[in-house]
């Protein structure tokens, strides 16, 4: 436990090292203070800390229904975008480098020869890794929880879940570039495959979302079925299946917050005026809804932990049994 | 492969290690080395005669393609042992962003020191290494000797019962090197045993009970100093006139005519007695007898010259001697 402990912490210091910490620090109090730009009255919306006042019987302060748009957006347009995009590539050019400088020449002659094993070592340090990105989320979490209590009137605690939430995915894509460090042993190797397998994640998940919809269907589009497909999309089904899922998260913690669905967000920030929506993009509103209403928390997070396991466990076998 | 062989009293017993990188280059092509506990043991050798390596595979950073032996009694490899050796690898990287003190306390928890002992031990060392006013600057700021005197602080912070010092000199000064020696006579004097690797001859002769020459992944000479230069001490008749018409009987004497004399190679007074004698009855006037004791950088020299002369498989191995 001592050992893991200090290689917990060194790897903590290593971060903290870095000036991209401070940075990301500092843009996410940027983020939180524009964020507190926008709030709720008993009239209905604020602007600019209440320089600009609009009218709206349904969206006023302490009411539920402005909770749950705040939770959407939080959901969808912090987590899902600032967070999940800006955040995690931070992040990860942030922490790239901490196994090729662990694994560097010379720096693990030392820790090697100490009596350890191997595997503890790799994975205490990728905890340690984890740790950067876990308080630059816990930071932006409860800096933005202050903001959303003095916005909406009330306290979402359900937001609280966004901090392992995103340190979880972060990790699903971290995890390759571990394996890429201790593969190739370079920082610029590791970063690029890190975020090609980003891209192609996402990529996967959107040839799921094409070819695993029929849009022929009478009664607008439908989800299909594992028996009902072709093969290329039992290909796709079988591939999204075992691939990590980052892009499930925002839809897991709206849930945790409570947030409004898509269409009903739409519908909000149009102020109900339903004329500003064509059927048709009612229907992928509700389809995508239908889409997010079926992905299961445990579903998602378990399937994409089993795979961060497996790409650990192979990055853990060559650092074992690496000559350095 | 790592097997346990008989328990025996070395510190370091190694048989057969050999190492075979991928593209089949061999480190090590089957090295023996014994180190008795409480000595001091050099290790020499050439660049890329695998002294690096050989030094690796003991600290379990590379694995060997094979080895038998024990280190502290325990099979090559053991972890748990690791906790009895310190180990100050060549070229050494520490990470920039610690403090001394903190370098020193991060990796004696790695090798399981307590807390308590940790904080009093870093302080004490680094007193020792002369750091203590440095013990809280980052050392991004340290100078290489600096980092040299850290880095043989940490490979102390455990208390170890064998060291292992892969070039624990380089880059330090003159006085540095004094201290360092002093700090390995200590070592020795506490009954610690203590392995270096160094390509600097005369630290080794000043310090060394034992040593060991690699040439080419093999063990081309190893022994004592005195055994070493005792080998290859010569003796220098110089004598007037010339020799030529004395070449056979001098060579019966095991003596090579050289320019103006007579060398002896490895021979002890006798022999030399005998040349004279020769020489006097064939009415040479001696001029002079010079007997000369070879350093230990001419051993390494002849070590050297004999293993590139010798075909590849046929580099000799050294005897194994008793404790």
């Amino acid at each position: 436990m001592m050992q893991m402990w200090a290689i917990i912490v060194d790897s903590f210091r290593e971060a903290k090292a870095k000036k991209l910490f401070w940075a990301l620090l500092a843009i996410s109090t940027l983020v939180a203070a524009a964020m507190a730009c926008i709030g709720f009255d008993e009239n209905g919306w604020s602007f600019f800390f209440g320089a600009i006042k609009k009218a709206d019987p349904v969206f006023q302060s302490g009411t539920d229904a402005a909770a749950s748009l705040i939770g959407a957006i939080v959901s969808n347009v912090l987590v899902g975008t600032y967070i999940g995009w800006v955040g995690i590539v931070i992040c990860l050019i942030g922490t790239v480098g901490m196994f090729p400088s662990l694994i560097e020449s010379g720096a693990v002659d030392v820790v090697v020869s100490k009596p350890l094993p191997r595997s503890l070592l790799f994975f205490a340090r990728y905890i340690g890794s984890l740790a950067f990105v876990l308080v630059q989320s816990a930071y932006f979490v409860l800096l933005t929880l202050l903001v959303l209590r003095w916005q909406v009137d009330r306290w979402l605690w359900g937001y609280l879940w966004a901090i392992p939430l995103l340190v979880l995915s972060f990790s699903y894509i971290y995890c390759v570039c571990v394996l890429a460090a201790v593969w190739t042993r370079r920082t610029l190797a590791s970063l690029v495959y890190g975020l090609l397998f980003w891209v192609l994640v996402f990529g996967l998940a959107g040839l799921e979302g094409f070819v695993g919809t029929d849009s022929k269907a009478q009664g607008g589009d439908v989800v299909l079925d594992f028996a009902e497909r072709g093969s290329v999309g039992k290909v796709s089904y079988v591939i999204h299946q075992i691939s990590p899922k980052p892009g499930d998260i925002p839809v897991i913690l709206g849930r945790q917050i409570g947030a409004l669905s898509s269409k009903d967000m739409a519908m909000a920030i149009t102020a109900g005026d339903a004329d500003l929506f064509s059927s048709e993009d009612i229907q992928k509103l509700e389809l995508e809804q239908r889409r997010f209403d079926s992905i299961s928390p445990a579903k998602s997070i378990g399937s994409s932990l089993a795979f961060e396991a497996v790409v650990l466990l192979l990055a853990c076998v060559i650092f074992s049994r690496r000559d350095f | 492969m790592v097997e346990l062989t008989e328990m025996t009293n070395w510190a370091v017993d190694l048989i057969g290690v050999r190492k075979r990188y991928r593209g089949g280059v061999d480190a090590l092509r089957g090295v023996n080395i014994q180190v008795g506990q409480g000595e001091i043991f050099g290790l020499l050798g050439p660049n890329g005669a695998g002294k690096t390596t050989l030094v690796k595979i003991m600290m379990t950073v590379i694995r060997p393609t094979h080895a038998l032996g024990t280190i502290l009694g325990r099979p090559i490899g053991n972890s748990r042992k690791l906790a009895r050796i310190g180990y100050l690898p060549e070229s050494h990287r520490f990470p920039s962003y610690l403090t001394g003190a903190q370098l020193l306390d991060y990796y004696a928890a790695l090798a399981r020191v307590p807390r308590k002992i940790r904080k009093m031990r870093s302080g004490e060392l680094l007193e020792r290494m002369g750091m203590d006013k440095w013990a809280n600057t980052s050392i991004s700021k340290y100078s290489k000797g600096m980092m040299q005197r850290l880095g043989l602080a940490q490979a102390l912070m455990n208390d170890p019962d064998l060291i292992v010092l892969d070039e624990p000199t380089d880059g330090v000064d003159p006085m540095g090197r004094r201290d360092i020696r002093e700090l390995l006579l200590d070592f020795k004097k506490q009954g610690k045993t203590v392995l270096i690797n160094s390509h600097l001859l005369g630290e080794l002769e000043m310090v060394c009970d034992r040593v060991s020459i690699l040439v080419d992944g093999l063990v081309a000479r190893q022994g004592t100093l005195k055994e070493l230069t005792e080998q290859s001490k010569e003796y220098r008749v110089m004598v007037g006139g010339d020799l030529s018409s004395m070449d056979a009987e001098i060579r019966g004497l095991g003596g090579k005519i050289t320019t103006g004399g007579v060398m002896l190679r490895g021979h002890d007074s006798e022999q030399v007695n005998a040349l004279i004698d020769l020489l006097r009855q064939n009415g040479r006037l001696i001029e002079s007898v010079e007997k000369r004791r070879f350093s230990l950088e001419d051993v390494f020299v002849k070590a050297m010259a004999s293993a590139s002369s010798a075909p590849r498989e046929s580099v000799p191995q050294a005897k194994k001697v008793n404790p």
